[in-house]
């Protein structure tokens, strides 16, 4: 099945809330989601990023990306970055989110076996990247975001319905 | 904010302390930048002609009909879905599964096998699935007081009740208006840089009067002759409209920004006008006049918001005289400032008075009312950086004591059941541990009491990462005055009714009438152009038309 980017963008940033994520790296997350599977990359990237609420991608990659703004019109075009374990297989994706002109954008393992961002760009103005139409994503990782989105969730009750909306059942004119 | 040049002269815009008030923003009244009155001028400009290509309707009205229009080169057609609706199951609530119509805005002329697709679709809803050529989702239902009356009386040979008409307002209320890619529908990214379509809310804008022009030919097929078109103009469309609506302002913290600026601005440069030809002030004294019989004609069953209406009704011949003489220097300021010793209703109704004779000055303001960059804020150097600026602009939220259990007594949550915002009493009802993160003053308090003592801010903000929601908003609210609402959106005594009442004003909507704090039934498009309108002078003057001018 095929969703509009506002539907997915929307799941996953409940997902990762559900997961136990902050509501800002979430809302970046939903970002991430939609151009990770725009770009054709791997869906598990996404679940296993969500796994571990205390050592993942989700936290580090925000604070990642703003110094490539940062250093990127101090030192540019061509910087590079240290990068964590586990953040490689979402870094270019979350790259891509960023008002930068791209050149080139590669993970590398350096002689020590560090992992490293190695990037060529530049910054432009921001602008609204051209939408999808259609999105096609793959059904364990919908059933793996709608069951960690349903953890933000709160059961319903007819007392919570009334009073939680200030509304009766039936309001006719 | 995108700049428009040349700037013209414009007075200081009222400060964010006093505009992004919870309760001056539940006081807010529909102007002439309102997003459905921007889309009437666009398609008056356009000389846009509304076609119904297809009416499938049977005699008891159930069937689909299929309208369409051009707009910016593009064609776009509303199908709509009469449908049989017991009354039992008939409701104003987003809980309901069944409607008497239902509707999807569509991007071109829909064929036979997209109309079957959309008549299976519709009318189920959140249910059903949608494609990227359906623009818009919505549904209605009949007015039980109004839509049968005006039936019957179509069908005697005479004219609907006027009186009934006006207490009523509409003979089809909204009860949700879905677009950017709600259930499968098209983004709004995919439609934005089309010509009339980009604005905000244009396409809801565009269906909603699109259902209102369906709701009076249904009438008019069943009652079997024409309804007078004056008693048609006065006939909108209703809206429903609960909590779904209030997070939105608080999510979209640009947009909000642009929407008050955009408004502000326009008030700056009326307010500073050297002075204003007999013409301008002829037209002042007519539109006061309407908008006292406005205030005639609203009435609603709260005792509370009636009470508000008596005094806006009994404050407004203050105004009125003011706009007598306006012989002075800078003359509409002078009628700002007396407004400002009378209520916040009155303050803000004369303020959308005096916009509104001033389309050349401010209409262009109408295409800054929207969010192109999606950027980020510029972040925070260093911690004394960040301290000034909450200080700056959040000592409002620094001056809560979140001690006191009724400043954070409400937390906002979305229910399992209709995946919709509900509030609840954290002290009282579960859920609380799964609050959604409206709390913006409760966190933007807690990041500066954690940073006293911090001198690393990058080291800080990746220990802290519960913190960087607050940094967003910090940053964003440098950078966007207008983009926080400055009150406490946890406290007991939040109204989000005022949340509702703003953005509703912004969409054009009048006859507000809360039936609790938390949600509200409104009027669209009442005095609206009806489709033979839009090629004469009335298209764009239709600023709280009502039946009694």
């Amino acid at each position: 099945m095929s969703f509009s980017a506002n539907e997915i963008a929307s799941l996953a940033q409940k997902a990762a809330r559900g997961a136990g994520f902050p509501p800002a790296q979430a809302d970046l997350f939903g970002r991430a989601t939609v151009q990770h599977l725009t770009d054709g990359r791997p869906p598990e990237a996404l679940t296993d990023a969500l796994a571990d609420v205390t050592n993942s991608p989700i936290l580090r990659l925000p604070l990642l990306i703003e110094d490539i703004l940062r250093v990127l019109p101090l030192a540019g075009p061509e910087i590079t970055l240290t990068l964590q374990p586990g953040d490689e297989a979402l870094i270019e994706t979350y790259v891509r989110l960023l008002p930068v002109r791209l050149r080139s954008c590669t993970v590398l393992r350096d002689a020590s076996g560090q992992l490293r961002l190695a990037l060529n760009g530049t910054l432009r103005k921001p602008q609204r990247r051209p939408a999808p139409a259609r999105i096609e994503a793959p059904q364990p990782l919908l059933d793996t975001l709608s069951r960690y989105a349903a953890q933000t969730y709160v059961p319903a009750s007819e007392a919570s319905r009334s009073a939680g909306a200030g509304a009766g059942n039936i309001d006719n004119d | 904010m995108k700049d428009l040049a040349p700037q013209p002269p414009h007075s200081a815009l009222r400060p964010p302390s006093k505009v992004m008030r919870l309760a001056r923003m539940g006081a807010m009244f529909p102007t002439r930048l309102s997003f459905l009155r921007v889309m009437t001028r666009r398609l008056a400009a356009e000389g846009a002609r509304l076609t119904r290509p297809v009416w499938q309707i049977d005699a008891q009205g159930y069937g689909h009909a299929v309208y369409s229009i051009p707009l910016g080169g593009h064609i776009y057609s509303l199908v709509a879905i009469s449908t049989h609706l017991p009354d039992e199951m008939r409701t104003d609530r987003v809980i309901a599964t069944a409607w008497d119509s239902t509707y999807v805005l569509y991007d071109g002329t829909p064929d036979a096998a997209e109309i079957a697709r959309i008549v299976a679709q519709a009318p189920r809803q959140e249910a059903g699935r949608f494609t990227e050529r359906d623009l818009v989702l919505s549904r209605a239902n009949k007015s039980m007081r109004l839509f049968q009356h005006v039936v019957d009386r179509l069908r005697a040979g005479q004219q609907p009740d006027p009186g009934l008409i006006n207490d009523v307002g509409y003979l089809m209320r909204t009860t949700a208006v879905y677009g950017n890619g709600k259930f499968g529908i098209a983004d709004r990214a995919l439609i934005e840089d089309r010509p009339g379509l980009g604005g905000a809310f244009a396409a809801e804008m565009l269906t909603v009067w699109m259902i209102r022009n369906f709701t009076h030919d249904l009438v008019e097929h069943l009652g079997g002759a024409p309804m007078d078109p004056q008693l048609k103009r006065h006939l909108g469309i209703g809206n429903s409209t609960g909590l779904g609506m209030a997070p939105f302002l608080v999510s979209h913290p640009v947009l909000l920004n642009n929407w008050v600026i955009a408004r502000e601005t326009a008030l700056a440069r009326v307010r500073a006008l050297p002075a204003v030809t007999e013409d301008e002030a002829q037209s002042l004294r007519a539109l006061a006049t309407r908008a006292a019989h406005h205030l005639d004609e609203w009435r609603v069953p709260d005792p509370g918001h009636q009470a508000r209406i008596d005094l806006l009704r009994r404050e407004w011949p203050e105004i009125t005289a003011a706009l007598h003489d306006l012989s002075g220097d800078q003359p509409l300021d002078a009628v700002i400032a007396l407004s400002e010793r009378l209520s916040l209703d009155t303050q803000e109704l004369t303020i959308a008075l005096l916009l509104e004779p001033f389309g050349d000055l401010i209409d262009g303001l109408a295409d800054c009312m929207i969010d192109p960059a999606f950027s980020g804020a510029q972040p925070f150097a260093d911690v004394p950086a960040l301290r000034r600026a909450i200080e700056d602009q959040y000592g409002w939220a620094l001056a809560i004591d979140f001690d006191s259990e009724d400043q954070r007594r409400l937390f906002w949550y979305v229910s399992e059941e209709k995946l919709e915002p509900r509030l609840g009493d954290r002290f009282a009802e579960p859920g609380a541990d799964r609050e959604s993160p409206l709390d913006i003053a409760r966190r933007v308090q807690a990041l500066y009491r954690d940073l006293e003592g911090v001198t690393d801010l990058r080291a800080f903000r990746s220990a802290r990462p519960d913190h960087e929601l607050a940094l967003f908003r910090i940053a964003t609210a440098r950078q966007y005055p207008y983009a926080e609402i400055r009150d406490n959106l946890i406290a007991d005594t939040c109204l989000p009714i005022d949340m509702l009442r703003c953005k509703l004003s912004f969409f054009g909507a009048t006859k507000f009438d809360p039936k609790s704090d938390r949600w509200t039934r409104i009027s669209l498009a009442q005095g609206a152009p009806l489709p033979q309108d839009l090629g004469t002078s009335r298209a764009d003057d239709w600023w709280l038309a009502g039946l009694t001018e």
